[in-house]
C-alpha cells in the first residue's frame, strides 16, 4: 500500500457532493466510494463523514431519506444532492481547480504550460 | 425538543448501520466476527464525539449549554437559598417601585388615547408676542422670555380654521366649563366639555348607548342635546339605558340626553375628565357674563386629524395664513398693532395631560428616587455575587484547570445573574401591582382622575427590560472578576487567592451605596422639613372644627338681588343647624390655591410698574370674626353693608402698610386705574392666608357680598361646628336643599382636609421620599453588613494572632468598626456634594428650608453613621468575642 495522505481541510464537503452526483447513497457507500476512487490514498476517517453530512443537510445542499436498499431488505439513510448542492459543487469545484492550478504553477513551473 | 430527540435517535441508527456494513465487509475479507466489529469501530472513531459534532452542526449546543447553565444555577440557588432570597428581594423591591412609578407615568403621558388612529391627532397651539390679542383667555398658557404659548383660540379663528383649507382631514373645537347639572331628583356640580358637533367623529369614538350629535347640533336653533359620560349616567339615572332620552337641566335650559359614552372614554384629559358634553353652539347660554364670540376672547381649544400623507409643516403653513388673516381683521377693527400668532402642532395621541408639567416633573423626581434605590439594590446583589465568587473560587479554579474556557465560565456566572434578575423582575412586576394601587391612592386622593392603570404588555416589558439592565449592572463585574484567577495559585492557597482585590471591589461598591443612600436620605430630610414648616405656618385664622362646602347659584340662574337672597337664606339655614356655632361664606375657598385680584387706585400712591393689584375676597357678614381673624382697627363687614348703602371694604394689614400711611380707616380707594366709584375702608384685619399656604401674604381686600354680588361665582361656605365638623355634612345638604333642591352641593370637606389637599404634592413627596430612603438605607446597611461579615470571616486567623500577642477584644472589634466608618466617611465625601447638587434641582418643591440646609446635612450624616455603625456592629462584635485559640486553628 502507498503512503496514505490526510484529507486537506475543507475538501471533504466537495468530495461528498461529487460522490452524490452519481445518485443517492448512504454514509457507508459514500465512504467506500471515496476510498475506492482515490485508490485508498486519501485517509478518510469514517467518523468525520457524519458531521459533514449533517452540516450539508442543514445548509440544504443534500436531502436525507430513509429508504430500503436494493440489495438488502433493510432501510438505510440515503442522501441525495439538491439543486442548491449541485450549484455549490460547481462553484466549489472551479474554486478548487483554480487553487490547484495556481499551486502547480508555483511548484512546477515547467509542467503547467 | 421532540424533534431534536428524533434527530439524535436517527443518528444513532445511522451510525449502527455503518458499523454493521463495515463489519460485514471486513468479515467477508476473512476476519473473525469479533475482529471485524473491532475494526469497524476503529475505522469509525469515537461515536460520542461524532454525536457531539453533529449536534454542533445543527446549532443546538448553545441552547443545550444554556439549559445546562440554568439547571446548574437552579441547583446552586437551592444549595444557598438565603443568598438567593436576599438578592431576589432587593431586586424585586427596586424593580417593583420603578415599575409602579412607570405605570402611572405611562398611563398619564405615554399611552395613546383609546380612539381611532391616535397617531393622526394634533393639538393646535399658538406662539406669539405680547400683542397677540388674547385679552380674555381661558385655558392653558405659558410665557417664556416674552414669547407666549397658548392652547386656546377665538371663535372667529376656530370658524376660519374649520372652514379653511388646512390639510387637516377634520377639526374639532372644545372648551371645559363648570356646570350645575340637575335632574328631577339630583343636582351635581361637574365639569362639562363644550364640543363642536363633529368632536366625537374626529376622535373616532361612538357613544356606547344612544347616538352622537347630529351635524347641526352646533347651531343655536337646534334642540338642546347632551351626551353623558358612563359614570355620570350611572350617577344620575342608575343605568346608561335609562339615561338616554331623559331630560337634564343645565343653566336653566332643559337638554335631552341623546347618548352615553363608553366606560373607557375619558376625553382628552384623564386627570380632569369631563362628565357632560354639550354642543359648542350653546356657549351663549353657558358663558355667563362674558361674550364668547368677541375676537379678543380666546377660549376654544382645537384638535385636528392630519390627513394621511400630509406633513405637519404643510399643515402649519396653511394654518399660519389663516391665523394671520384673523389677526389682521382684528387689527383693522381696533386700529392697533397686533402680533400675528404662529401655529404650533402638538402630538395629540396621548391627549392633553402631557401639558401637566408639574405632574410630569413630580413623576420624574419619583423616578430618580426609585432609580437610586434600584442602583443600591444592584450594588448589593453585585456584592453578594462577589462574596459568593470568593467562596466558589476553588470550584472555578478546578473548572478552569480542567479546560473550561473563561468565556464559558463567565457566561455560566452571568446566567446566574440573569436568573436572579428575572426572578427579581417577575416578583417586582407583581409588587408593582400593589405599589401602583398605593401610589395612585396617594396621588389621586386630591383629584378625580380616571387613569387606566392595568398593567399591560408594555409595563411587563418595562419590568423585564429593567431586570435585564440590572443583570448587566450587577452581574458582569463579579463574573469577570471571579474568573480572573490563576488556577494553580488559587488551588494552592486554598481558595483565598485574589481575595484582597475582591475585598477592595466590594468596599468600593459599599462606598457607592452609601453615597447614593445619603443623597436619598438628605432629600427626604429636606422634604420632611418642608412638610413640617408648612404645618407650622401661621394661618391668621382658626382652621379647627371648620366645615367647607361649595355651591354655585350663578350657574343655576341666580343673579343680583336673588343671588344675594339665596346666599343669605342658605347662611341662615346652615346657622340654624344644631351643632353649628356660626357660618359665613366667601368667593374664595380658604387655602385651596384660588385667588382673584384687581388693581386699585389710591390717591397719593403711585404703584411700581407691573404691580399686580391686591387680592380680593367677596364675603359674608362677620367673615373675619367667624374665621377667627382679629380686627385690629374699625369693624368687620356687617349686614348693614347692603346694596343701598355706600360701598365699604375691610383690608388687611399688609395692604394698609403698602398703600397708606397711618390709619387707613375712613379713607378710600377705587378699583381700576381711575379714581371713580370710591370704596371706603371701614376696618383693618390682621394678616391671614387665604390663597395658598406657601405664598406670602398679599395685600387683601374683603368686600361685602350684598354690594358685590356680580363678583360671586362658586361660593364656599365656612361652617364653624361645636363638635365634629364632618358629622354635619348631611344636615348641610338638607339645609341647602330646603332653600333650593336643584342647587348642587359640592366638595364637602373640613378645612384641614382642604389644607391637606392643597399640600398634597409636598405630603406625597415627604412620605414617598422617606419611604424610599428608608428602604435604600436598609439595603445599604445590608451591603455594609455583608462586606464586613465576610471580612471578619476571612481575617479570623489574623485576629487570632493579634489577640495572641496582646490585643484586647475591644481593640479588634474597633478595628472592624473603624473599617466600616472609613467607608461611610468616603461614601459621604461623594454623597454630600451630590446631595447638595440634587437639592438645588428640587428647590421649587421646598418651603422654608434652603437646599443647602446645614441642620439637614447634619441629621442625614448622623442617620447614615448610626445605621452603618449598627450594620457593622454585628461583625465587629463577632471579631471582638473571638477565642484566640480557636481563631488561630481556623483555616
Amino acid at each position: 500500500m502507498e503512503k496514505r495522505l490526510d484529507l486537506l481541510p475543507g475538501t471533504l464537503d466537495m468530495l461528498i457532493l461529487r460522490t452524490l452526483l452519481f445518485g443517492p447513497a448512504h454514509g457507508h457507500e459514500i465512504a467506500k466510494h471515496i476510498q475506492r476512487t482515490t485508490d485508498d490514498v486519501l485517509q478518510l476517517e469514517h467518523g468525520s463523514l457524519y458531521p459533514a453530512l449533517h452540516r450539508l443537510e442543514r445548509r440544504g445542499w443534500v436531502m436525507a431519506k430513509w429508504q430500503t436498499a436494493k440489495d438488502r431488505n433493510r432501510q438505510f439513510k440515503y442522501y441525495r444532492l439538491t439543486p442548491a448542492g449541485r450549484r455549490q459543487l460547481v462553484a466549489e469545484g472551479s474554486r478548487w481547480k483554480q487553487l490547484a492550478r495556481a499551486i502547480t504553477r508555483v511548484m512546477w513551473p515547467a509542467e503547467g504550460e | 425538543m421532540d424533534w431534536r430527540r428524533k434527530r439524535a435517535l436517527d443518528l444513532e441508527r445511522e451510525l449502527r448501520d455503518h458499523l454493521d456494513l463495515e463489519a460485514g465487509e471486513q468479515q467477508a475479507k476473512g476476519l473473525t466476527p469479533e475482529a471485524a466489529r473491532y475494526g469497524a469501530r476503529r475505522a469509525l472513531g469515537n461515536t460520542a464525539l461524532i454525536q457531539e459534532d453533529v449536534r454542533q452542526a445543527w446549532g443546538w449546543t448553545w441552547l443545550e449549554r444554556l439549559a445546562q447553565d440554568v439547571r446548574h444555577v437552579v441547583r446552586a440557588i437551592r444549595r444557598s437559598p438565603g443568598f438567593a432570597i436576599v438578592a431576589v428581594l432587593s431586586l424585586a423591591i427596586g424593580i417593583g417601585a420603578s415599575t409602579s412609578v412607570f405605570t402611572v407615568f405611562y398611563a398619564m403621558f405615554l399611552r395613546s388615547l383609546p380612539v381611532r388612529d391616535p397617531q393622526q391627532l394634533r393639538i393646535l397651539n399658538w406662539a406669539g408676542g405680547e400683542n397677540v390679542p388674547a385679552h380674555s383667555f381661558s385655558g392653558y398658557m405659558t410665557e417664556v422670555n416674552g414669547m407666549r404659548t397658548g392652547g386656546s383660540f377665538s371663535w372667529d379663528a376656530f370658524q376660519a380654521i374649520q372652514k379653511g383649507y388646512t390639510g387637516f382631514s377634520s377639526v374639532a373645537g372644545f372648551s371645559q366649563v363648570g356646570t350645575n347639572v340637575v335632574t328631577r331628583t339630583q343636582a351635581w356640580q361637574t365639569a362639562a366639555q363644550l364640543v363642536s358637533a363633529n368632536f366625537f367623529d374626529v376622535l373616532g369614538t361612538q357613544p356606547a348607548v344612544g347616538r352622537a350629535f347630529t351635524a347641526d347640533a352646533d347651531s343655536p336653533a337646534a334642540p338642546p342635546t347632551v351626551l353623558l359620560s358612563w359614570r355620570m349616567a350611572q350617577r344620575l339615572f342608575g343605568s346608561e339605558r335609562s339615561a338616554v332620552g331623559s331630560p337634564v337641566t343645565i343653566q336653566q335650559v332643559s337638554y335631552t340626553v341623546i347618548g352615553v359614552l363608553p366606560p373607557d372614554f375619558v376625553g382628552l384629559r384623564q386627570t380632569e375628565p369631563a362628565d357632560v358634553y354639550i354642543p359648542l353652539g350653546r356657549a351663549h347660554e353657558l358663558s355667563g357674563s362674558y361674550r364668547f364670540d368677541k375676537p379678543d376672547t380666546w377660549w376654544i381649544q382645537i384638535i385636528g386629524r392630519v390627513a394621511p400623507g400630509k406633513r405637519d409643516r404643510e399643515v402649519r403653513a396653511a394654518l399660519d395664513v389663516i391665523l394671520a388673516q384673523v389677526a389682521a381683521a382684528y387689527g383693522a377693527q381696533v386700529k392697533k398693532p397686533v402680533d400675528t400668532p404662529q401655529s404650533v402642532l402638538l402630538d395629540g395621541r396621548t391627549g392633553l395631560d402631557i401639558l401637566n408639567t408639574e405632574m410630569s416633573r413630580s413623576l420624574v423626581a419619583l423616578f430618580a428616587m426609585v432609580g437610586l434605590m434600584l442602583l443600591v439594590a444592584c450594588a448589593n446583589v453585585a456584592n453578594l455575587l462577589l462574596a459568593r465568587g470568593g467562596a466558589r473560587a476553588r470550584e472555578l479554579a478546578v473548572r478552569l484547570s480542567l479546560g473550561a474556557g473563561r468565556m464559558r465560565i463567565v457566561r455560566h456566572l452571568f446566567t446566574e445573574s440573569l436568573v436572579l434578575a428575572l426572578a427579581g423582575g417577575l416578583l417586582g412586576f407583581l409588587l408593582a401591582r400593589l405599589g401602583t394601587v398605593l401610589l395612585t391612592r396617594l396621588l389621586m386622593e386630591a383629584y378625580e382622575w380616571s387613569l387606566d392603570l392595568k398593567p399591560d404588555a408594555t409595563v411587563m416589558a418595562f419590568a423585564m427590560g429593567l431586570s435585564l439592565v440590572t443583570a448587566l449592572l450587577f452581574g458582569v463585574l463579579p463574573a469577570w472578576r471571579s474568573t480572573a484567577v490563576h488556577p494553580a495559585a488559587c488551588l494552592r492557597q486554598g481558595g483565598a487567592g485574589a481575595g484582597s482585590l475582591r475585598q477592595r471591589l466590594a468596599k468600593s461598591l459599599v462606598v457607592v451605596q452609601i453615597a447614593l443612600a445619603f443623597v436619598l436620605v438628605f432629600e427626604a430630610g429636606l422634604f420632611a422639613r418642608t412638610m413640617a414648616n408648612l404645618g407650622n405656618v401661621s394661618l391668621g385664622f382658626r382652621p379647627d372644627k371648620l366645615l367647607l362646602f361649595s355651591v354655585d347659584p350663578s350657574r343655576s340662574g341666580y343673579k343680583e338681588q336673588r343671588l344675594v337672597d339665596v346666599c343669605r337664606r342658605i347662611h341662615d339655614g346652615v346657622t340654624a343647624i344644631p351643632g353649628v356655632r356660626s357660618a359665613t361664606f366667601s368667593s374664595i375657598p380658604p387655602l385651596a390655591g384660588w385667588m382673584s385680584s384687581q388693581s386699585i387706585t389710591v390717591p397719593g400712591y403711585t404703584p411700581p410698574p407691573k404691580d399686580s393689584g391686591p387680592l380680593y375676597v367677596v364675603a359674608g357678614d362677620q367673615f373675619l370674626t367667624i374665621m377667627g381673624t382679629p380686627i385690629l382697627l374699625g369693624r368687620d363687614l356687617s349686614a348693614s353693608d347692603d346694596e343701598g348703602s355706600a360701598k365699604v371694604a375691610v383690608v388687611n394689614q399688609t395692604l394698609a402698610k403698602k398703600y397708606f400711611t397711618g390709619n387707613p380707616v375712613g379713607r378710600e380707594f377705587a378699583f381700576g386705574d381711575k379714581f371713580t366709584k370710591p370704596v371706603r375702608i371701614v376696618g383693618v384685619a390682621a394678616d391671614a392666608k387665604i390663597h395658598d399656604i406657601r405664598s406670602k401674604i398679599e395685600p387683601t381686600i374683603y368686600l361685602s357680598y350684598a354690594q358685590y354680588s356680580s363678583r360671586l361665582g362658586l361660593i364656599t361656605f365656612e361652617v364653624r361646628a361645636a363638635g365634629d365638623a364632618l358629622s354635619l355634612s348631611n344636615a348641610v345638604r338638607h339645609a341647602v336643599a330646603a332653600v333650593d333642591s336643584t342647587l348642587p352641593v359640592a366638595q364637602i370637606r373640613t378645612q384641614s382636609e382642604q389644607i391637606n389637599r392643597n399640600l398634597f404634592r409636598e405630603r406625597t413627596f415627604a412620605f414617598l421620599s422617606s419611604f424610599f430612603s428608608a428602604i435604600t438605607l436598609a439595603l445599604a446597611c445590608i451591603g455594609v453588613y455583608g462586606v464586613f461579615a465576610y471580612a471578619v470571616a476571612r481575617r479570623t486567623s489574623e485576629f487570632g494572632v493579634r489577640m495572641a500577642v496582646g490585643a484586647t477584644g475591644a481593640q479588634v472589634g474597633w478595628l472592624v468598626l473603624r473599617g466600616a466608618l472609613v467607608l461611610v466617611a468616603l461614601g459621604m465625601a461623594i454623597g454630600i456634594p451630590a446631595a447638595l447638587a440634587v437639592a438645588t434641582l428640587i428647590r421649587a418643591g421646598l418651603f422654608g428650608v434652603e437646599p443647602a440646609d446645614l441642620a439637614t446635612v447634619a441629621a442625614a450624616v448622623v442617620a447614615m453613621v448610626v445605621a452603618a455603625g449598627v450594620a457593622a456592629w454585628m461583625p465587629a462584635r463577632r471579631a471582638a468575642l473571638l477565642d484566640p485559640v480557636v481563631a488561630l486553628r481556623y483555616e
